[in-house]
């Protein structure tokens, strides 16, 4: 054997303990995707639908169980019965059951809340959608939308699902909620 | 005629030999831990997923519940403009904004911003073979 090929052996070896050590350093990651978010198929179910506060297809809520157990909450539109998004493009697309949902556990807490942001795009307006799901212990759902504005109150559908979709791009701050309780009890949410 | 030249080559041999061992072990070493850093675990796991693929145009922002937080945030950005953001409240809700949800972008042009109320703030994750 010459003597670059046991340099190169060398080398090779050295770098091979470096990679070695560099994932002692960071670890494996227990989760390299959202494989513990992924939906159990036939346990979706679409509603309740809100209509965009301007104009195109409603907004809609499609729920689901994961496979770890926990309960999950999607925002999109819905179009001639198909659960989708609207893209960039101002096109609308189909979304197959996906691990995309907010996922939570509503044995642990009455509600899981989310608002996502839809920024502006050249085809497509800004919108702020608040949404969640409920558990059968919650009874109403109050967002206040700031001074001016009157409070909303989403209707909690078969699913547990609610949604409030508004125009423009509104910070979490600004949409406050408050759920309402079977036995009288209520629980304000913040953002903070 | 080649003893003291042989002596030689192996006085320079034995450095460069440790040279090499060395920058090759930290090279390798470094390269790991900054690939990483797309997603990894700081109390909870959050970060950069990439799904399947790192360049289907199938990639997420998450930032798992945990750790007393009570408010956490995930954000996608491609070539440095928003995509869009998720903020989710409660102690067991995960933080996941999916970029599919808002159209067709470059995989590894984009970046997540995560935040997690109590347990860190909001930094950036960029994607696992950044081009931007």
């Amino acid at each position: 054997m010459t003597r670059g090929v046991r340099l190169a052996a060398t080398t090779l070896a050295a770098a091979a303990l470096g990679l070695a050590a560099g994932s002692v350093i960071v670890g494996t990651p227990t989760v390299s995707g959202p494989q513990n978010l992924l939906p159990v198929p036939g346990s979706e179910r679409i509603g309740p639908t809100a209509p965009d506060p301007i104009a195109g297809p409603a907004w809609a809520l499609r729920v689901y169980a994961s496979t770890s157990g926990a309960s999950c909450v999607q925002v999109g539109r819905i179009s001639r019965g198909r659960f989708g998004q609207i893209d960039e493009a101002g096109a609308f697309r189909a979304l197959a059951l996906d691990p995309g949902g907010a996922c939570g556990d509503l044995d642990a807490e009455p509600v899981i809340v989310a608002i996502n942001a839809f920024p502006a795009r050249v085809a497509r307006d800004a919108r702020t959608v608040l949404y969640g799901r409920a558990s059968a212990d919650v009874t109403g759902v109050l967002v206040h939308c700031g001074a001016g504005s009157p409070p909303a109150r989403p209707v909690i559908g078969a699913t547990g699902g609610f949604l409030l979709p508004l125009a423009g791009t509104l910070a979490p701050s600004d949409l406050p909620l408050t759920i309402t309780l079977a036995d009288g009890r209520s629980h304000t949410y913040d953002w903070s | 005629m080649n003893g003291p030249s042989g002596a030689s080559a192996r006085r320079l041999t034995t450095p460069l030999l440790l040279l090499v061992l060395v920058c090759s072990f930290s090279f390798a070493a470094i390269a790991r831990v900054a690939f990483a850093d797309h997603f990894h675990i700081s109390c909870v796991p959050h970060g950069f997923v990439h799904g399947n693929s790192t360049t289907d145009e199938s990639f997420y922002a998450r930032v798992d519940a945990g750790c007393g937080s009570t408010v956490r945030t995930c954000k996608l950005y491609t070539s440095g403009a928003l995509i869009g953001a998720q903020t989710v409240t409660g102690s067991t809700a995960t933080c996941l904004v999916w970029s599919i949800d808002f159209g067709h972008f470059t995989e590894c042009a984009s970046t997540a911003h995560v935040a997690s109320s109590g347990v860190f703030a909001e930094h950036v994750h960029k994607a696992h073979n950044w081009c931007g």
